[in-house]
């Protein structure tokens, strides 16, 4: 199975809202589509499953044409909801109807993600025991529009996932998660990465991006300002930020190296310099001054990094 | 765009099973039922109040007395009178009028009568001068009963004068019986006389045109707003998107449509057989007069098997046209807010294209080439045809192309509907005007707002 996506655009008359992008997803794995707030993300994400027109592309999956009537597609859009009053188990099932899953199957796969995401109350019907251990009464599930933004966001990830997609498309996944369900969705997306599924997401949560994506694109005011593999994109930059913690102010040396220090608290220090061997220079003399170094990790940026830099520097 | 339909039968499904389940709309349809279950026999209730009134009398006469100064040998008689106002007793008078007057003046003045106690009656028939017919002068011993009790008498006086005077012209028993009974004449064209029915059917033809363009016109103006919020919904819960992913607009417009009529249809189906149920609950205590009205509708409707299936048809085709263009209206709404305004174009839409066909209905019907164009426009054809059908104005050919016609016009509005509806899919809170549907229609650039 692949992935192609061929020169997307799209204009709404002289605004543009993307430009030419292009990628492709050879293997399983995590597409990210990185970009600041109106870059083209979503933009991007609804071309690709034809509810937005394209002024020019395509989107080929197995070099067809993608049709998400024919391809299984679980799509998490940015805009979520839920109908307000109808309830849950019955929308979860019409759903997975419009995906062509029996009522059957589909049951079986609301319960074992119901269990996953811990959200069973919401819909079945629970049954209350009394302290004797007698039922004492059936309590029915909850209306959406009576659930936290966090559990709504659980039961449309569970739409998502109904029809065991094969194709997943993830705009914005973790927005609006307290930790905990951040974690419970990172792992989630991990075991459907490892089910080897086809994903794709937009994120600004770049740990999160960093955890999962092998490939990213990077879009700035509609246009695509990076794109290619993330481990490459970090090798090209080299080692250039140094995590320094030394015994006392070392600032003066820093200077004097002609070394950019991009942060500072106390005597730890965030510094870019130009490679290894700008780094290894400033460790020789700050030993030879006998300045007792307590950290020296000299890494690659990370992709926030990456992503401040390419943005803000187009910016 | 057959794929574009897939998926319709699960948005009807899930839509109409949604409808269903809602509280508000099965306390709308109990209460719905429970007003038709007991419509007649309420009105039953009420009639046989009423009659009862009528039965028990406009008055209560304990002692009716009468002086003939007509020369007529006028005598009222006391089984007659009972059918007009209750009377104990009926006596000539040994007292004159003014005795009359002045005793029961006096008794007025002393003591209020009860309104359950009947009062002393006069009845003072009397010659008239001008003409040879007499009249009668009615005393009451209770002042403010005798306009009532003038009312009630009136019928059987008038009668009984009259029948008094014939006897004085020498006439005998029989013709006066024949005299007396209800008779009348009418003046009829040759074409009429030779096909009497011709009458009846113009009447009921205009029965079912006023019947059928009104239960059309309630259908639509009430399912509309319905219509309306039902295609708004996705977009305004937010959840239009992930939606989107699995069925083409085309067939959520669709399904969303034919489940609103569904639910409305059946909605109707349970208001008649209430109230069929309701009349053979009542049918042994209605009125006479209600049995008549209703019988006459039945009967001036000349309903066959054959007319009740074209109508059910026809209705059905012209809710489907104007459910699309609810669904027109609904398409270009992203929020519930903008469903009062969307559903208030479309009224008004029903209401000219109703008006019109008011209008226009009586008047194709006078010309053969005339009814077969308006049975065929669109929009004004759901009104149209099927009265013109039954008044023979149009025969079964042209209402076929008219129902052909109108559901073409329905699936094009739907297909139009569902262009409205992408158009919006992604612009969350924004609204198209008539105009700007309009502009879509004729394909040109918008922005929205």
């Amino acid at each position: 199975m692949s992935l192609t996506v061929k020169g997307l655009s799209k204009k709404y008359g002289d605004k543009t809202a993307l430009t030419d992008l292009s990628f492709s997803m050879e293997k399983p794995g995590v597409y990210a589509i990185l970009g600041t707030n109106g870059a083209g993300k979503t933009t991007a994400l609804r071309m690709m499953l034809g509810m937005l027109s394209r002024d020019s592309g395509e989107v080929l999956w197995n070099n067809s044409p993608l049709d998400t009537r024919t391809c299984n597609v679980g799509y998490l859009a940015e805009e979520r909801g839920l109908y307000p009053k109808y309830p849950i188990l019955d929308q979860l099932l019409y759903f997975a109807s419009l995906k062509g899953v029996s009522k059957a199957a589909a049951l079986e796969k609301i319960k074992s993600l119901a269990a996953r995401l811990e959200v069973e109350e919401y819909i079945f019907p629970q049954t209350v025991y009394t302290s004797s251990g007698k039922m004492a009464k059936k309590v029915k599930p909850k209306k959406p529009d009576q659930l936290s933004k966090g559990n709504q966001q659980k039961i449309q990830f569970m739409i998502t996932l109904i029809s065991d997609p094969e194709l997943i498309i993830l705009d914005e996944p973790m927005s609006g998660l307290d930790p905990v369900n951040t974690d419970l969705f990172r792992s989630m997306i991990r075991e459907e990465i490892d089910k080897g599924k086809y994903i794709i997401m937009s994120s600004h949560q770049m740990p999160t991006v960093e955890e999962f994506c092998s490939d990213i694109v990077i879009l700035d005011k509609s246009r695509v300002v990076l794109q290619g593999n993330l481990n490459e994109i970090k090798k090209s930059y080299g080692r250039i930020r140094l995590s320094l913690k030394a015994e006392r102010d070392i600032s003066d040396i820093i200077k004097e190296e002609n070394i950019l220090c991009l942060s500072r608290k106390e005597n730890e220090y965030e510094l870019k310099v130009s490679g290894e061997k700008q780094a290894n220079d400033l460790l020789f003399r700050l030993i030879s001054e006998k300045v007792t170094v307590i950290k020296f990790d000299l890494r690659e940026p990370s992709l926030h990094e990456i992503f401040v830099s390419k943005v803000g520097a187009e910016q | 765009m057959k794929g574009d339909f897939a998926g319709t039968g699960k948005v009807f499904k899930f839509t109409v099973a949604q409808l269903f389940k809602s509280k508000a709309n099965i306390i709308s349809l109990i209460i719905i039922i429970i007003y038709c279950l007991v419509a007649l026999p309420l009105i039953t209730l009420f009639t046989s109040d009423d009659e009862s009134d009528s039965s028990s009398f406009y008055a209560n006469i304990d002692s009716l007395y009468y002086i003939d100064n007509s020369g007529y040998c006028i005598a009222p008689d006391i089984s007659a009178l009972s059918a007009y106002v209750s009377v104990k007793e009926v006596q000539k008078a040994d007292f004159t009028p003014e005795e009359f007057e002045v005793r029961y003046g006096e008794e007025n003045a002393q003591e209020e009568q009860s309104d359950e106690e009947g009062c002393d009656v006069l009845l003072v028939f009397i010659k008239n001068e001008d003409s040879l017919m007499p009249h009668c002068v009615l005393y009451s011993a209770d002042n403010e009963e005798t306009e009532s009790i003038r009312a009630a008498l009136s019928p059987y006086l008038s009668s009984l004068m009259y029948v008094a005077y014939l006897r004085s012209a020498g006439i005998d028993e029989s013709s006066i019986s024949r005299l007396m009974a209800p008779a009348a004449s009418n003046v009829y064209t040759e074409s009429e006389y030779l096909s009497p029915d011709e009458d009846e059917e113009i009447i009921g033809g205009f029965t079912v045109q006023y019947a059928y363009s009104l239960i059309l016109m309630l259908l639509i103006t009430f399912t509309s707003s319905f219509i309306i919020r039902a295609i708004i919904e996705e977009k305004a819960s937010k959840v239009v998107e992930t939606l989107m992913v699995s069925v083409k607009p085309l067939a959520t417009v669709a399904g969303k449509v034919l489940a609103v009529m569904t639910y409305s249809f059946t909605m109707i189906c349970c208001m008649v057989l209430s109230f069929c149920a309701s009349y053979f609950i009542a049918q042994n205590n209605l009125s006479e007069e209600l049995k008549g009205t209703l019988s006459s509708l039945t009967s001036s409707l000349n309903l066959s098997p054959f007319t009740v299936l074209f109508a059910f048809i026809s209705l059905l085709i012209a809710f489907f046209t104007f459910a699309a263009i609810s669904a027109i209206r609904g398409g270009g709404c992203s929020s519930m807010e903008d469903s009062e305004s969307a559903n208030l174009s479309v009224v008004m839409i029903v209401l000219v294209v109703y008006i019109a066909s008011v209008i226009i209905t009586p008047i194709a019907g006078m010309s053969g080439v005339f009814s077969n164009i308006c049975a065929i426009i669109p929009l004004l054809s759901s009104f149209c045809a099927l009265p013109l059908y039954v008044t023979g104005a149009i025969g079964l050919p042209v209402l076929i192309i008219s129902w052909v016609v109108q559901a073409a016009l329905g699936l094009f509005l739907i297909r139009f509907g569902a262009k409205v509806y992408n158009f919006l899919i992604v612009y969350n809170g924004a609204k198209l005007n008539t105009s700007d549907i309009i502009r879509i229609f004729r394909g040109k650039e918008l922005k929205v707002r």
